[in-house]
């Protein structure tokens, strides 16, 4: 089945759109793709003129979905004038098919094409980006979209839309940061006086300075809104791809019915007024569509509660009807977070022993040009080796102000401890934010991917570019 | 109270219908802060998605502000906002440009609640050449009016200063005359004890 022409077709509208109820395919199936990433001059909001690069001319990238256990083969062609990788954040998959520029293959030079073949797993909601390290920005640039692996055991939803929240940020400050002149302001808890003093003109708390906040390529208001019915069980598969601001995401009148993140199934689904998304996290968040309306999905940034990205969720008729909103704050607010999700042990079962247990530092200062794990920077840090079948267990402690969502390639991972405490029913994962101010987080995963060299980096992309990464490697 | 709510106070004064309530300006800072109103109307309210804000009380009265804040039409969101929450955020946007970038006059009177004198301080767009200001009250059948003082200039040529004298309390108004127009400041004084 060749969905090519089918892309070209509908790739601008398509993010925005009930997902086409796909057939279940034959488990042998080959599913393929065409992709091409190539300049794009993108404007979310007036007066914002941003030389983006794009998959397919559109940013985010087409949405891509295959069933678990058909094969996907993508044809990608670099025409972005600067060197770029695909990489399939999320995916258990042959090393040299995770497109890391350097480290699991070669950069695509301008002109150049790459084949991706492999078998998307696990299931669930994935993306995928671009991976190179220089200074072409893909990522910030706009080289990013999502990828589902449909679990065919999944509860069917009446409808499903796929939510892809992200910035454009201004590219000359991404370039200051990452030479650590970023004269950006400081990063202030949320409630804390320093954010409640601060003023519409100092939200720039972040070291990346933003143009436009965006959900599936539009700012508020031009965000196409998602058409819903009343009595509908809709599904949101949604995605942070900012390259450095955690998100906070609420559907004014709702409660969310979150039931998988990074594309896992929670143990326990869990209902919450808002969901905490940090950067390159998924969530899978369901909601019922209990009357005719038209309600603000809200998603602000913590750093201040001030950037906002919003689009309308509407009923037929309601197209005229101002959205309900709500209030940016999180006072009041019971959020989703790990420890939530995966409850906090009362009997913690001292835990077997890892063959692997690295405690991995992370350093750096705000603003700087250096950000480091024990000490070092990318990529003269200390590789974790591991053996196949091994069991390891990272542990990582966060001495800086700001969050680091820690990647890992090609594996899953479970994490066990948030803090201090040992979670009941350890949480699935691919990426997972680190609390600033000494926060600490622990994993484990066993060693049971294909050989190679996995990237373990910090997804916001001014740390990892500014060395916040090492690899798990096969021996 | 800091200048930007006095000075949308006694704007609001004067253009509020009767019965309506002067907003609290930080009150409505903090919704406009809580709502995210800058994400629209721009950082410093200089307009983006949605219409300036700036100055928006020389081109509105308080009471269209406030139907647009509580009545919305999208894609402006509904916050679903109290009559009172309305006022103070109408109360705060009006004092954003401290009259800076109307083209009106804007007058602010110190104290607030004055007794038997107060400071008035007007802020002309465009300096103008003479300006007067003369307090006075309506009372049931006739009016009465105290001394008419003559504003001179501060440092700055746009702002000008007087002291106006009231000879007992109650409501008063400061008319203002410049270059041939007027304006009114309406002032509560609590009169000398």
């Amino acid at each position: 089945m060749r969905r090519d022409a089918f892309l070209r077709a509908s790739a601008a509208g398509m993010l925005a759109q009930a997902f086409p109820c796909a057939g279940r395919a034959a488990a042998t199936e080959v599913v393929e793709y065409s992709l091409t990433a190539a300049p794009l001059a993108f404007s979310p909001v007036r007066g914002a003129s941003f030389a983006g690069l794009a998959y397919n001319g559109t940013i985010p990238g087409p949405l891509l979905r295959v069933v678990h256990g058909q094969r996907l083969r993508v044809h990608y062609r670099n025409r972005a004038a600067t060197e770029t990788a695909v990489h399939w954040h999320g995916m258990i998959l042959p090393n040299a098919m995770d497109g890391a520029a350097g480290v699991t293959q070669p950069p695509v030079p301008d002109g150049g094409t790459y084949l991706y073949e492999f078998a998307p797993g696990p299931a669930g909601t994935r993306w995928y980006h671009d991976h190179t390290m220089g200074t072409g920005m893909g990522g910030p640039r706009g080289l990013f979209g999502m990828i589902v692996v449909e679990d065919p055991r999944d509860e069917p939803a009446d409808a499903e839309f796929a939510v892809v929240l992200h910035d454009v940020p201004d590219l000359r400050s991404v370039s200051a940061a990452l030479h650590g002149s970023s004269n950006a302001a400081m990063v202030d808890p949320p409630g804390s006086a320093e954010m409640r003093a601060m003023r519409a003109d100092d939200r720039m708390g972040d070291e990346v300075a933003y143009l436009a906040h965006c959900i599936n390529g539009g700012a508020y208001p031009h965000a196409t809104p998602l058409r819903v019915r009343v009595g509908q069980h809709v599904r949101l598969r949604i995605l942070n791809a900012s390259p450095t601001q955690t998100r906070y995401l609420r559907l004014a009148g709702h409660r969310l019915h979150v039931t998988h993140a990074d594309g896992n199934a929670l143990d326990r689904p869990l209902d919450v007024d808002a969901l905490r998304i940090g950067v390159a996290e998924r969530y899978d968040a369901w909601f019922e569509v209990r009357g005719p309306g038209s309600w603000l999905l809200q998603s602000v940034s913590m750093d201040p509660l001030a950037f906002q990205q919003a689009l309308v969720v509407q009923t037929p008729g309601m197209e005229r009807a101002a959205p309900l909103g709500v209030a940016q704050t999180l006072d009041g607010i019971d959020f989703f977070t790990y420890e939530r999700a995966a409850g906090i042990a009362t009997n913690p079962v001292q835990p077997g022993r890892a063959h692997v247990d690295e405690h991995l530092i992370l350093a750096g200062r705000y603003g700087s040009s250096r950000w480091t794990i024990n000490g070092r920077t990318w990529p003269d840090t200390e590789k974790i080796a591991v053996a196949r079948g091994d069991r390891v267990v990272l542990r990582f402690t966060n001495t800086t102000a700001m969050h680091h969502p820690m990647h890992l390639h090609g594996h899953t991972f479970r994490i066990t401890e948030v803090n201090g405490r040992r979670l009941a029913r350890p949480l699935a994962k691919d990426v997972a934010l680190v609390d600033p101010h000494g926060g600490t987080l622990a994993w484990e995963f066993d060693a049971t991917s294909p050989a190679g060299r996995w990237l373990l980096h910090c997804h916001n992309d001014v740390h990892m570019v500014d060395g916040m990464m090492t690899e798990v490697v096969y021996r | 109270m800091n200048y930007a709510a006095l000075v949308a106070a006694s704007i609001l004064i004067a253009s509020m219908p009767a019965g309506a309530r002067a907003g609290d300006a930080a009150a409505g800072e903090r919704l406009v802060r809580a709502y995210g109103c800058f994400g629209c109307h721009g950082a410093r309210f200089e307009g983006g998605a949605g219409p300036k804000l700036l100055g928006i009380e020389h081109r509105r009265s308080a009471a269209e502000i406030a139907d647009a804040v509580m009545h919305p039409k999208a894609p402006m969101p509904d916050f679903a906002l109290s009559a009172t929450q309305t006022a103070d955020i109408v109360t705060y946007l009006a004092g954003l440009d401290g009259g800076r970038s109307g083209s009106s006059p804007v007058a602010t009177i110190s104290p607030a609640t004055p007794r038997a004198q107060a400071t008035l301080t007007v802020h002309f767009p465009t300096p103008p050449k003479h300006a007067t200001a003369e307090a006075g009250m309506t009372m049931a059948q006739s009016g009465m009016s105290a001394s008419k003082v003559t504003l001179t200039p501060t440092s700055d040529p746009h702002v000008w200063r007087g002291v106006v004298h009231f000879s007992m309390g109650g409501s008063w108004t400061v008319v203002v005359t410049y270059d041939g127009k007027t304006m009114n400041v309406p002032v509560r004084a609590s009169g000398a004890e």
